[in-house]
């Protein structure tokens, strides 16, 4: 009993409500994508993410009680032991075509979800360092590498979406650690002159918009005459290089990027996902009665495309509550960042909240068509225990930082 | 590092702390705004989007959704099934199974296809080969058995189904061009089935089945269907049986004559009930090609041709209604005769003879004269009496009128010739209607074919009456034409049709053919015909026979008459236990009024059920039936003699069982056709060449019963070699 009264004292738990009632909704919708019968039997889906939500909640206690100075003491070990584990899925790994999985008897893991959460950590510690000073290269770099070792691997399974949100990461966690805005802009700003040389005038706009960024930043002329030239030299090349790729080659990272459809591959999955959603209305067609859904039009319709189910059978107005309950943990989540004292806990609470942002911008743009089909999960609502566990781990994080705010360590 | 410099200068050693608000209660850094502006507006952008899709475009993405999932199935209504007057069916529907493999369904497409092709006991080979193919869907069978349809159901193997289709099938052998065909569509073609189309194919309907992304059907949703609504049946006037004799005879006959073809028709002369209607070309060979509207067409009521002698009953009714007596002398000019620049010959040389006579011998010289004394439109009028040049109206598609000529048009000679029926041109049926006005009593009949229409339970929807065109003789002069028509069989050019002890009625024709050319006619083309009835009072069958260009021999006396001879003998032993010489009249037996108002009582002895009552009531008197059956067996007065009381029996009465003929060696169709005229029917296995046959040649068979015929396809050459 004592120690349940200090672990719930300061304890956040309409954070922890908004958590579960997302699951909640996330079992609701895969019980009706994986329904074929009412038999018990037929719900193995349902069952099994059941199991692992009940694990995960067990694993969430264990983060919620261990001090987060042992998080944080042991970061880099967790970070080894998560890179370890990617290099073994690439030799033992199982799935279709790719190495995303370790089979352990009947449960399969996903590294790339610990890797997330022990990326996380690791960055966190890193980062966290009361004298880190993101002025010098090497404290940027350092980052950079902890991030990039993760990434490639998981690339290399591949699996695109995972290695997507390493990638997601990195800029918001040193821009919430203290890169200056200069150093954002000297980032961006090639990104930006990449794309818009598609388009001549586009591009025109975008090096009038970065040179007047440059001059305002006022850091001499050697740093603006570098820095634009280096812009107009990607802004000139890209399309030279994009010339010198096969037709199909140029399509596939065009359909990639979601800027053209393809109405067999990707570019199906998102018609026949916008038709469910769409289809839905406002009020939905019912539990159980999405047609889309249970005809097996929607791909992937219990993992990637869990949110058209929702959509489909409980309209807009479901839609709506799940958006809020993720809108509600997102700030809940940044506002525990930036009130927590220890710099441990707030680079760690951000970072994972920026992850769940970026998924769910990432899944739910996916589905509706404003972003490209990269096969990333909803948290806390596709199937998925490794995912699922992941996330909760991260959870229980936020909720043991935010019961720990007050602690410097 | 040189582009760093100056941000390292302006953060030197000093920790970063600017992004937690360190003891700033309320304070918030410009990078929490930030990243606050970024969550708001990432579920900002997703909430826009969406509201856009659900809520604007829903309407356009729910027509999507239903059209993907949503498949309206066209169901086909049952086509109406075609009879003979005795419930014969003659065209029906018969459902097919068809065995199809989806490829992606299957667990082992190869394996599946092997197994099924061994229990079908069809070519494996041919199986894989189709399963080969590109397509995912194959049919692998067509037509197989219902039970090996029952068992492959039953195993319920992924990816194979049995798909039901609807198949036209024609049973009797015959009657083809009056029963016509169907279109793949289903639609009518020719025929009856053309004819009575809208009354045939019912209304279709249609179903609506949810279907998955993988195309496969759901389940219905009920609120959303159309029933469809069976067609009716259509029963014809026609007796199977009597089809069968007429076919048979008609092309041994056009074999036994060197004839190009000829058509017979049947008729019941006093309802004008067509009882069979059959061509003898306008075989197989040809009725393949579906478009060939020539070979389809029904020759009896589409192609018209001099009748010749057989039409000089309209010069007779003219020449009796203008009050000539049979006694009258007409000189025959020795077989010679000039008129207005032309000859008119007789076969025979005749001086003399009573009006009686130059009919019995068809004196064309006396028909002549006869005529010329009536006048052109005396003769024109009673060609229109007997429905000439005019369409009688039959129910079948390509009726022709024939050519009857305005008398403003005739030549001078014209009257003449037309007389013994040239410069005229006339149908099979057209002559049998007219004959059959002689022969009820001088009644034209309206044809009719189609007897009623009736709903798949049995239900009347529509009966078609029999239909009087108009009197057009009284009943004095048709009994004395009939009396002349008598002596041509008697004594005349139609002895040949003698049946002993049969009173039958009856004319010969010998037309020459008009030469290709159009002057003039030939010498060696003749067109053979022989229209009569009997028995000669209340007579039941009418047959008309015509046979196109006999050779050698060629007149109507030696050629039609003999096939008009079969025919009815045949018809006879059938349907009527003695011959009736002299029909027996009940005349002598009605004591009370109602009764007596009539003279006599039809024979209605072996008539149908139907078509007796039909006649009772016409002529105003009451009956009523006792027994059970569609045959009149015998008919009596009750005590007070006011009702007919007719017993009833199935047709089998008359002749109980029939004799099993032999048939092996036969083609399916023929052998079908043996046996119907026999009153057998007939169980195909298989399909060719009749290879056996239960029971055997010559054993008794019940008439109606089954006989089984077990088919095989004829031998080919090809495994002959091997």
């Amino acid at each position: 009993m004592f120690l349940e009264n200090r672990i719930f004292r300061h304890f956040d738990f309409a954070f922890l409500a908004s958590v579960l009632l997302l699951i909640a909704c996330g079992l609701l919708a895969i019980y009706s994508a994986t329904y074929v019968g009412d038999a018990p039997a037929f719900q193995l889906k349902f069952t099994k993410q059941l199991l692992w939500a009940t694990i995960g909640l067990a694993v969430l206690a264990v983060c919620v009680t261990l001090p987060l100075k042992f998080f944080q003491k042991y970061a880099y070990v967790i970070y080894s032991v998560a890179l370890a584990l990617l290099v073994v899925v690439l030799v033992v790994g199982t799935g279709a075509g790719t190495r995303r999985w370790i089979a352990l008897g009947a449960v399969r893991i996903q590294p790339a979800e610990i890797a997330k959460v022990a990326t996380l950590i690791a960055l966190a510690r890193y980062l966290g360092d009361e004298h880190r000073n993101l002025g010098t290269l090497k404290d940027i770099l350092v980052p950079l590498a902890l991030v990039s070792a993760p990434l490639l691997l998981v690339m290399k399974q591949p699996d695109l979406g995972s290695a997507l949100v390493f990638l997601a990461l990195i800029l918001p966690v040193l821009h919430w650690a203290g890169l200056s805005g200069a150093v954002l802009f000297v980032i961006l700003a090639p990104l930006v002159s990449l794309v818009s040389a598609s388009n001549y005038y586009a591009f025109l706009t975008a090096m009038f918009i970065i040179s007047a960024g440059l001059f305002l930043l006022g850091r001499g002329l050697r740093f603006f005459v570098f820095n634009f030239v280096l812009n107009i030299g990607v802004g000139i090349l890209t399309p030279m290089l994009w010339g010198t790729l096969k037709a199909y080659q140029q399509n596939r990272i065009l359909t990639f990027l979601g800027l053209v459809t393809d109405p067999h591959g990707l570019g199906y999955q998102v018609i026949q996902s916008k038709v469910a959603i769409g289809s839905g209305g406002v009020v939905g067609k019912g539990f159980l009665h999405g047609t889309q859904t249970h005809l097996r039009f929607l791909p992937e319709q219990h993992t990637d495309f869990i949110f058209c189910v929702i959509a489909e059978e409980f309209g807009f107005l479901g839609v709506l509550l799940v958006l809020s309950l993720f809108l509600y943990m997102l700030l809940r989540g940044l506002n525990i960042a930036s009130k927590v004292k220890a710099r441990f806990s707030s680079v760690l609470v951000f970072g994972g909240t920026v992850i769940f942002l970026f998924q769910i911008f990432v899944n739910v743009g996916m589905t509706i068509g404003i972003m490209p089909v990269t096969g990333l999960p909803l948290p806390f609502l596709s199937y998925g225990g490794s995912a699922l566990i992941a996330n909760l781990m991260i959870v229980g994080l936020i909720l043991n930082a935010w019961r720990k705010r007050f602690d410097y360590f | 590092m040189k582009i760093l410099s100056k941000s390292r200068k302006r953060t030197r050693r000093k920790p970063a702390k600017g992004f937690v608000d360190h003891g700033k209660p309320g304070g918030k850094s410009w990078r929490l705004h930030f990243v606050n502006f970024g969550i708001y507006a990432a579920l900002a952008g997703i909430a826009v989007r969406l509201v856009f899709v659900q809520v604007v475009q829903h309407p356009e993405f729910k027509k999507d959704a239903e059209a993907q999932y949503r498949k309206i199935y066209p169901a086909k209504a049952a086509r109406g099934s075609i009879y003979d007057r005795n419930g014969m069916s003659l065209a029906l529907n018969k459902s097919r199974n068809d065995l199809s493999i989806h490829k992606g369904y299957t667990r082992d497409a190869a394996k599946t296809g092997a197994n099924l092709a061994t229990l079908l006991q069809i070519s494996q080979e041919r199986v894989m080969r189709k399963l080969r193919g590109p397509s995912p869907y194959v049919v692998v069978a067509r037509g197989i058995g219902d039970d090996e349809a029952k068992i492959i159901e039953k195993t319920k193997l992924p990816g194979v189904a049995i798909t039901q289709s609807s198949e036209r099938l024609y049973p009797f052998p015959s009657l083809s061009q009056v029963i016509g065909f169907t279109h793949a569509d289903g639609k009518g073609g020719a025929g009856i089935e053309l004819e009575f189309d809208r009354h045939l194919k019912g209304t279709d309907g249609w179903r609506i089945l949810q279907q998955d992304a993988h195309g496969r059907s759901i389940m219905p949703i009920l609120s959303l269907a159309k029933p469809t609504v069976a067609g009716t049946n259509i029963v014809l006037t026609v007796d199977h049986i009597m089809q069968a004799i007429v076919e048979e005879e008609l092309t041994a006959a056009v074999n036994k004559y060197n004839a190009k073809g000829g058509n017979v028709i049947i008729t019941d002369p006093t309802t004008g009930e067509i009882l069979a209607l059959a061509s003898s070309s306008g075989q197989e060979a040809e009725l393949q090609n579906k478009s060939d509207a020539a070979a389809w067409r029904v020759r009896g009521i589409a192609d018209m041709f001099e009748p010749g002698s057989t039409f000089k009953i309209v010069t007779l009714m003219a020449a009796l209604s203008e009050g000539k007596s049979l006694s009258d002398e007409i000189f025959c000019e020795n077989g010679r005769f000039k008129i207005f620049g032309e000859t008119i010959n007789d076969s025979q040389e005749h001086g003399n003879l009573t009006l009686r006579d130059v009919f019995i011998h068809s004196s064309n010289i006396a028909t002549a004269k006869l005529a010329l004394e009536c006048g052109k439109s005396k003769l024109y009028k009673a060609a229109r009496n007997f429905g000439f040049g005019i369409k009688t109206g039959i129910e079948l598609p390509g009726e022709t009128a024939g050519i009857l000529k305005k008398p403003a048009d005739w030549s001078r000679f014209t009257l003449a010739a037309m007389s013994y029926g040239h410069e005229v041109t006339a149908t099979s049926l057209q002559m049998a209607m007219a004959y059959g006005a002689v022969a009820n009593g001088g009644l034209l009949m309206r044809p009719s074919i189609v007897k009623k229409v009736t709903r798949p339970g049995g239900q009347v929807v529509q009966e078609f009456k029999p239909e009087i065109i108009r009197r057009i003789m009284p009943h004095a002069i048709a009994s004395q034409m009939t009396d002349i028509l008598q002596g041509v069989i008697q004594s005349g050019t139609g002895t040949e049709a003698q049946i002993p002890g049969a009173a039958i009625a009856g004319k010969t024709g010998t037309a020459q053919k008009p030469t290709p050319s159009g002057k003039g006619y030939s010498n060696s083309h003749f067109v053979a015909s022989f229209a009569g009835f009997y028995p000669t009072r209340a007579p039941k069958y009418l047959i008309y026979v015509m046979l196109d260009e006999p050779y050698p021999v060629h007149s109507g006396g030696m050629v039609a008459a003999p096939t008009f001879k079969r025919i009815l003998e045949r018809v006879l032993k059938i349907y009527e236990r003695t011959y009736e010489p002299t029909p027996p009249t009940l005349a002598a037996n009605i004591q009370t009024e109602k009764i007596d108002r009539v003279s006599t009582i039809p024979q209605l002895t072996g008539r149908n059920v139907d078509t007796a009552a039909r006649i009772l009531s016409a002529k105003n008197l009451t009956y009523r039936f006792r027994g059970a059956g569609n045959i009149v067996a015998q008919q009596t007065l009750d005590a007070e003699k006011s009702t007919v009381v007719l017993n009833l029996t199935s047709l089998a009465l008359n002749s109980d069982y029939a004799t099993m003929p032999n048939v092996v060696g036969f083609s399916v169709r023929r052998a079908v056709a043996a046996l119907s005229l026999r009153g057998i029917n007939a169980k195909v296995i298989g399909g060719g060449q009749v290879v056996g046959q239960a029971p055997e040649q010559d054993s008794k068979i019940r008439v109606r019963a089954q006989a089984l015929l077990e088919c095989k396809p004829p031998v080919s050459i090809a495994s002959l070699v091997h």
